[in-house]
């Protein structure tokens, strides 16, 4: 792991595990730490389309069976147990020692904090065990699993699961009548929902 | 994609402009504690009802009203009135009968001051501030619910297979699917009568095999069935797979019997029992090569066959003598699924 990526990570995979046991998943396993850090990347560029994504530069996720994995969280994870701020239990992690105050000073971190409980509470209303259903209908991930491409997940604006939401958004937007406005937040809520009615009923997206 | 229409739209944005309906803590009681609740309930037809003092909605702890879930199922075998705290510890419990109408005012007096949820036969009435409110998804009903719960899971799979065989394949319009048409056969061979009437499969039948089991067992079994990826080092595609609580399951699909050749002019060699066993063969080593990357939890890996033969016999896998000692050593996650017989009962 590249070292000026390790804190930043570790950072991140502290908060998606004490947002994930807030909200009542008990413990979390290495794979839905890495498609939870996957989805709050890539679709951050909807939520907040004039800044920069925040996970763009650190991460870089690669496409496998599993979904998306990038080897730095691994590292990260070890370096959280390490340190007695996590622990393994069966087959999953949960929070050892609350320890924000160590990761205050890192670049975005609150910003990470808020967007990471909000995405946290969004997806993981449906359950760990629907997190592989929901990659596998992620547009930016189906496409490069298609090309079998081993590139790097694109994480920015232009990348297809942000194309997808904002045709969503237009496709829904063609449909209200009303003078009402529906923010970007509301949308992705919309979007998952939307997905998780594919399946429930074994469609693709 | 399919959105819904106007009407639907407009019943939703009612609900986010409703500031309770969209409140984070009580959409997570709603969806991620109640939901729950309504749908391990094995019989439906039991209504009951829970409800949680409103001042309490923004001290919810789920992690600890998740860690009680057990003792409200407890409560409710006993009662169908039951109040919960911000932890899901029960603050009170009672049996009433109350008649349909009773219920309904009752309930609806008892969500002004409490957030209400009355677990009925086809999903969950919410009552807030007197009015009882409806699902108000509109990318799914309380029907898609309940045929997902009826899917079955990974336990299940050999009965599954059971029935595509029994149920599916038996069907003219499926099993032709795999079939070569008889405008085809006729191109072929125009001087035999009865070739339209041999089982001559398509021209690589194995792709529309994949795709009828695909969508077969994404409408039967819980999970999300993906085709067509190579594994990263061999470049060997995988036919199926799919992730069961953090496993991957694969499955390999062979044929037995004669399809149409690569030019569509004549018919190919016929595949017998040993594509079978070549088939065992490859599905293991796809096991191997799983197994040995680190980045998948490999499980199990299934063989399926297709059996088109016109005289069909039993396979024979003896001991999997004609495994090599290497090989054999990932029998131990390898099964073969019953095989799936085809016959063109009626040609077309």
């Amino acid at each position: 792991m590249e070292n000026k990526n390790l804190p930043i990570i570790s950072g991140d995979v502290y908060l998606i595990i004490k947002y994930m046991n807030n909200i009542g998943w008990d413990k979390i396993r290495e794979t839905s730490i890495n498609r939870l850090l996957y989805i709050a990347g890539v679709v951050y560029s909807f939520k907040f389309p004039e800044a920069k994504n925040i996970f763009e530069d650190d991460y870089h996720f690669v496409v496998t069976l599993n979904g998306p994995i990038d080897p730095q969280i691994s590292g990260a994870i070890n370096h959280l147990v390490v340190n007695e701020i996590i622990e393994k239990e069966d087959s999953g992690f949960e929070i050892k020692k609350i320890s924000e105050d160590l990761f205050y000073n890192l670049p975005f971190f609150k910003d990470k904090k808020m967007w990471i409980d909000d995405i946290s509470y969004i997806i993981g209303i449906y359950g760990e065990d629907k997190m592989y259903d929901f990659i596998f209908r992620d547009p930016e991930y189906k496409t490069s699993l298609k090309g079998n491409s081993n590139e790097i997940l694109d994480l920015s604006l232009n990348n297809e699961t942000v194309k997808f939401l904002n045709r969503f958004k237009e496709e829904f937007e063609s449909q209200i009548k009303e003078n009402v406005n529906i923010n970007n937040r509301q949308y992705l809520y919309l979007y998952f929902e939307y997905v998780f009615g594919t399946i429930l009923r074994g469609e693709n997206l | 994609m399919n959105l819904p229409q106007y009407s639907d739209v407009s019943r939703f944005i009612e609900s986010f402009q409703n500031k309770i309906q969209s409140n984070r803590n009580y959409n997570m009681l709603w969806k991620g504690v109640c939901q729950k609740i309504w749908e391990s309930r094995i019989n439906k037809r039991s209504c009951f009802c829970i409800y949680i003092d409103a001042n309490l909605l923004e001290l919810l702890d789920f992690e600890k009203i998740n860690d009680n879930l057990k003792k409200i199922y407890d409560k409710i075998k006993i009662s169908n009135y039951i109040e919960i705290n911000n932890l899901g510890e029960v603050e009170k419990c009672e049996n009433k009968s109350l008649g349909g109408k009773e219920t309904k005012e009752y309930l609806s007096e008892l969500s002004k001051t409490h957030f209400v949820f009355f677990f009925g036969e086809h999903g969950i009435t919410r009552y807030i501030n007197k009015c009882a409110c409806d699902d108000s998804n509109i990318f799914y009903t309380t029907a898609d619910r309940l045929r997902y719960l009826e899917k079955k899971d990974i336990s299940q799979i050999e009965q599954v297979m059971k029935d595509y065989a029994a149920q599916c394949l038996t069907q003219q319009k499926d099993y032709m699917v795999f079939f070569a048409d008889n405008a085809t056969l006729r191109q072929i061979n125009a001087e035999d009568r009865d070739f339209v009437k041999r089982y001559i499969l398509k021209n690589r039948p194995e792709h529309y095999m994949r795709d009828h089991l695909r969508d077969y067992l994404s409408q039967h079994m819980k999970y999300t069935f993906n085709i067509e990826v190579e594994l990263g080092q061999s470049k060997k595609e995988l036919d199926i797979y799919f992730e069961v609580d953090g496993e991957l399951y694969l499955i390999e699909i062979k044929w037995l019997g004669i399809s149409i050749n690569d030019s569509g002019t004549g018919i190919s060699t016929t595949y017998t029992e040993s594509r079978a066993r070549d088939g065992v063969k490859q599905t293991l080593e796809y096991i191997e090569e799983l197994t040995n990357t680190a980045e998948v939890s490999l499980r199990c890996g299934f063989l399926v066959i297709y059996d088109a033969r016109e005289e069909k016999s039993h396979i024979d896998f003896g001991d999997y003598n004609f495994i090599d000692s290497r090989l054999k050593t990932y029998l131990q996650s390898f099964a073969v699924l019953p095989i799936l017989p085809i016959n063109k009962k009626h040609p077309a």
